[in-house]
């Protein structure tokens, strides 16, 4: 057939697994064409685990042939971010520090899509240890925007979301501290989905700044998102933060929203904000109203400090997090002649300069004297953000803001300027701060760039987002 | 806030970093930018608000304290950048000049 298999969303590729259009592994070598063609550009692509994905790609052909039913995600290609482990294979997250590490078990989120039968293509590019909002920290070089090659895709699941957006996969797995899943999906155009915390295991994901870390999805669309959310989601005996909840978001999409209440926060649309953005997101916000939704203005007071508390407490996590990376028991060592040489020297050749500034930033608000102002004083200003968000849904269902401030930037245009840089996060921080679920979908675009809109639930409340999500795309 | 080149040393040791003079002078200088954006923090009132460290009031849960492998040791063993007698390596603690 002429179709470009690759192209595909999880629902279309698996009907026509069903159907016997095509074979699993023809579909998994139609991604690893395009990733041949495209990914000397993208650089979305860290390691490529070819050979692996047509094994599991031919059981699952084995099962077509023999007649067995299969699962929505059995023998869909999927790429997973650099820092959630892969048994056997390599897991750089993309840091010169793990440049050799391998695998050594499964993570949770990864057993789960194997037990589903998923096939793995392969582990994407992302910003070192997941800091960075462009893709350009990584030690492998600057993953390149699909819709345009001089901008980031965002991070820092930057190549995750660059694959997607380029059909080199048919979906991918991310991981959002900050709204490093959202962000990068936003800035190229496709589905990204971060649950509520404790929805999805971290065991095996490398831990960045573990109170606000959660596994997501990139994907081609929100119904895409919902099978592979009802797939991993739930209690993990390995990640003791995990809930025992029911997940149930598929059966829902269709319910219309006739009479629900959406939240609108003033504090979303802040000065700095690009014009043509604000423009675009706030048309599709009055598009939602015709689905029989009800725009609420809402206010969200504390919203202007919660990037500031967002980066006084993940450096702070991260200092202490990454403290593991030493050079004794796996990843990079230096030559030394003792053993705090050897510290020193594997982790200021083993990490990059962004890492090393959240190390240093982290290990300044815990230090002697200056906790209580920053570190003690941010933990508070945290839980004043969390109440506003629980006053807030008690008028509202969700609420709907921009992903983004920009479309995606120039590579390098901020890659010296640190403080801007955080700014990309500005409206996807909260979520996290807050541990609410949050997805983005393209509304849109400007100079031929994609923007994003963000909505945010209430904890737990994954159906209601998924909903709405879901009927906003049919719109947009 | 304006940090100090020694202020830079002193949090460069403790998370064991081993940066440059020019390093010095360029996270001084961003880090004192990012901890002046953070003073905006102090214009909240937080007094009696209870610092939050964790999305939900967590309980600890407990396991038997029994011994299990989970993982091969063969794998975890093969990542360790040096190993005598399966047993991992480093340089001596007081070798060399420190």
């Amino acid at each position: 057939m002429t179709m470009k298999l690759n192209t595909l969303t999880i629902e279309e590729a698996h009907k026509g697994l069903q159907g016997k259009q095509f074979s699993a592994v023809e579909l998994a070598k139609s991604c690893f064409d395009c990733i041949r063609e495209k990914d000397d550009q993208l650089n979305a692509f860290i390691t490529i685990t070819e050979d692996k994905a047509y094994l599991d790609a031919e059981k699952t052909d084995k099962k077509i042939k023999d007649k067995i039913k299969i699962d929505v995600l059995e023998g869909i290609p999927v790429a997973v971010k650099d820092n959630i482990l892969v048994e056997g294979v390599k897991a750089t997250a993309g840091s010169k520090i793990l440049s050799t590490y391998i695998g050594t078990y499964n993570a949770t989120v990864v057993e789960r899509l194997k037990s589903a039968g998923a096939v793995i293509l392969g582990k994407t590019n992302m910003d070192e240890f997941a800091m960075g909002g462009s893709g350009e920290t990584s030690h492998f070089g600057p993953t390149r925007n699909p819709h345009n090659l001089e901008k980031v895709p965002g991070g820092s699941s930057s190549g995750s979301a660059a694959a997607v957006a380029s059909d080199e996969t048919i979906y991918a797995i991310g991981s959002d501290t900050g709204g490093s899943v959202r962000q990068p999906g936003s800035l190229c155009g496709v589905v990204g989905f971060k649950p509520t915390y404790g929805r999805n295991s971290r065991h095996g994901l490398m831990a960045m700044a573990s109170s606000f870390d959660q596994v997501g999805s990139l994907t081609k669309t929100v119904r895409d998102a919902a099978y592979v959310f009802e797939q991993i989601a739930g209690l993990d005996k390995f990640d003791s933060t995990t809930v025992d909840k029911k997940v149930d978001v598929v059966n829902d999409l269709k319910s219309d929203i006739k009479g629900l209440k959406i939240g609108l926060p003033k504090e979303y649309f802040i000065k700095g904000m690009d014009e043509e953005v604000e423009a675009t997101v706030k048309k599709a916000i009055q598009k939602l109203t015709k689905l029989g939704a009800e725009i609420v203005d809402i206010s969200l007071p504390q919203t202007k400090y919660a990037l500031a508390t967002y980066y006084v407490l993940m450096p702070a996590e991260v200092s202490s997090n990454l403290s593991r990376y030493d050079g004794v028991r796996y990843g990079y060592r230096a030559d030394s002649g003792n053993l705090l040489e050897m510290y020193l020297k594997s982790r200021h050749e083993g990490f990059g300069e962004e890492a090393r500034r959240r190390i240093m930033l982290g290990t300044y608000v815990l230090s002697s004297g200056y906790y209580d102002d920053y570190y003690k004083k941010a933990q508070q200003v945290r839980r004043l953000i969390k109440n506003d968000f629980d006053k807030a849904f008690e008028k509202v269902d969700c609420i709907v803001t921009p992903t983004s401030p920009t479309v995606a930037f120039n590579i390098g245009e901020k890659f010296d300027d640190p403080l801007t840089m955080y700014l990309s996060d500005v409206f996807t921080v909260s979520a996290n701060v807050a541990g609410l679920p949050g997805i983005s979908i393209p509304c849109g675009k400007v100079n031929k760039l994609p923007v994003g809109l963000q909505f945010i639930g209430k904890h737990f409340d994954e159906k209601t987002l998924f909903n709405v999500a879901h009927q906003a795309e049919g719109i947009l | 806030m304006a940090i100090s080149k020694e202020r830079i040393e002193h949090l460069a040791n403790l998370a064991r970093l081993d940066i440059t003079e020019k390093e010095k002078e360029k996270y001084a200088e961003q880090i004192s930018s990012i901890l002046d954006y953070f003073e905006q923090l102090k214009e909240l009132d937080t007094e009696g608000v209870e610092p939050m460290s964790h999305v939900f009031d967590l309980q600890n849960i407990d396991r038997e304290d029994k011994v299990k492998q989970i993982w091969s040791q063969d794998k975890v063993l093969a990542e360790a950048p040096e190993l005598e007698k399966r047993q991992i390596k480093v340089k001596g603690v007081f070798m060399g000049n420190t």
